[in-house]
């Protein structure tokens, strides 16, 4: 299979963290040699954020550091590609409608909107996906409203859409 | 009367340079009369530059430019003098243009270098601690942090290769308390560029140091390869510190504008060339099996937590609130 991470999947990989059983889970049962794991270089970016926001105020201490590092491990040795279809000089065509009519659905969150948009266009975009599926953290941004999302996606992208959504503790 | 407008700003800036070149050239002659032979020979080019940039700053003379750059108190057009030589005992003093207002101030610059005279011949350790505890009160603590973060890398390098083992066990775990140290006084760093790059090289080198800390000293050559261009990515020609010092915001003197736009170009150079230098190393720490596994990295920040520590997710939440 195919997955799209959010963000919150790789704060899973931190052992202290409330999702880390679920997200060991399920790298144990969707193992990286038989499935692609994707995501989005908003996803990435709202963690550099985050880190350079711990750095400004002094909260880098070394016991965080290692977190990090056990993420852009991970992020290094097992993310296939992280989609940026916001970027400035190719942006897709449909990455700004569906971002703006995300966004009041994700209380206006911006890394959720572009995450989930990215996650769209890649669904369509990326050739040969196996079961394409946005695995997250986020039952409340992400999984419920996802029909609304799904009827966006219809709109924008005019074409069948064979994207799943999924929390990561779900059984899929 | 100031002709300042009649000259094109190229011209101006060579005017100025030539000042500069000449104020440098004169302290530096004053300098090698007062120290004795021997004082000479250890009177190295870094310090001949700072010797000028503190006899200009104990002056207020302005029209030799400084800032706070990577090891104290810099004058670049100082420094062009200097390069010319190894030591102040090989110093052949160019010709220096008989200017008045150089000949005015003379006493005044050997008045400097008396004062400084003792100072410069100290050991580098008592030597930057006096340098930099000149900076401004606002980089101080930052200059103050790098120190140790410098002296320990070196001392971690040293026992590596010695292959002291117990050593290297303390040297590394003093280290990453430097690091610390380092990460809590780069507040005056708003890039957010420069921010991941420091992010970048710090992971890289922790990560690196963690597994050099109980090493077999296999492929020690390559190793020890790998911790020199380690170094170089910090201190050398485009590396990390370029990107970290308040030279610009530091610059005193009437050519200010001129090394404002020398160091813009430094670090668009070093932002370009940094990450592909960083990208390297990383393969390079890949292949001599530098990386620490996750598990690795989690079992340190256990160690380091002592068992007490929130999960990022939960500190993210303070971010945001």
């Amino acid at each position: 299979m195919d997955f799209f991470f959010d963000t919150g999947v790789f704060l899973g990989l931190d052992d202290k963290d409330k999702h880390h059983q679920s997200v060991n889970g399920f790298l144990d049962k969707h193992p990286k040699d038989a499935n692609r794991y994707f995501s989005a270089k908003a996803a990435k970016e709202e963690l550099d954020s985050k880190r350079r926001e711990f750095t400004r105020r002094g909260w880098s201490k070394a016991e965080r550091r290692r977190v990090f590092q056990i993420i852009n491990a991970f992020i290094w040795q097992y993310i296939k590609n992280f989609t940026n279809y916001e970027q400035e000089s190719k942006k897709h065509p449909s990455f700004d409608p569906l971002y703006r009519d995300f966004l009041p659905i994700v209380e206006k969150d911006h890394f959720d909107a572009a995450i989930l948009a990215n996650a769209f266009l890649w669904s369509c975009e990326e050739c040969g996906l196996l079961s394409p599926t946005v695995v997250t953290t986020d039952d409340g941004h992400f999984y419920k409203p996802k029909e609304k999302f799904f009827k966006i996606a219809n709109k924008h992208l005019n074409r069948a859409i064979i994207l799943d959504i999924q929390c990561v503790w779900d059984d899929f | 009367m100031d002709f300042g407008g009649s000259i094109s700003p190229r011209e101006k800036s060579t005017n100025h340079l030539t000042t500069e070149r000449n104020f440098s050239a004169l302290v530096l002659y004053e300098a090698k009369r007062l120290f004795s032979t021997r004082e000479r020979l250890v009177i190295w080019r870094s310090r001949m530059e700072k010797l000028v940039a503190f006899v200009a700053e104990n002056l207020k003379y302005n029209k030799l430019t400084r800032g706070w750059y990577k090891f104290g108190l810099y004058a670049p057009g100082a420094l062009s003098v200097c390069n010319e030589f190894s030591n102040l005992e090989d110093l052949v003093v160019p010709t220096i243009i008989d200017s008045r207002e150089l000949s005015d101030i003379k006493p005044l610059i050997k008045k400097s270098l008396l004062n400084f005279h003792d100072i410069f011949l100290r050991p580098n350790e008592d030597f930057y601690e006096w340098v930099y505890n000149r900076s401004p009160k606002e980089y101080k603590s930052f200059y103050f942090s790098k120190m140790p973060f410098e002296t320990h890398l070196y001392n971690f390098k040293r026992y590596f290769e010695a292959r002291n083992n117990r050593e290297l066990g303390e040297e590394y775990q003093i280290e990453i308390e430097s690091v610390s140290k380092l990460y809590q006084n780069i507040k005056h760093i708003n890039d957010n560029e420069i921010l991941d790059l420091f992010h970048l090289y710090m992971d890289l080198l922790e990560m690196s140091l963690m597994k050099l800390k109980n090493d077999d000293f296999k492929k020690i050559e390559e190793k020890r390869i790998f911790l020199n261009n380690m170094d170089d990515a910090y201190k050398g020609e485009c590396g990390l510190l370029e990107l970290l010092v308040p030279f610009k915001q530091t610059l005193t003197g009437n050519n200010s504008e001129f090394w404002s736009e020398w160091a813009d170009e430094r670090i668009e150079k070093t932002k370009m060339s940094l990450p592909s230098k960083l990208d390297d190393l990383k393969r390079k720490a890949i292949s001599l099996d530098l990386v620490p596994t996750m598990r690795e990295l989690g079992e340190d920040a256990e160690r380091l937590a002592h068992g007490k520590r929130e999960s990022l997710r939960e500190i993210f939440k303070k971010v945001d609130t």
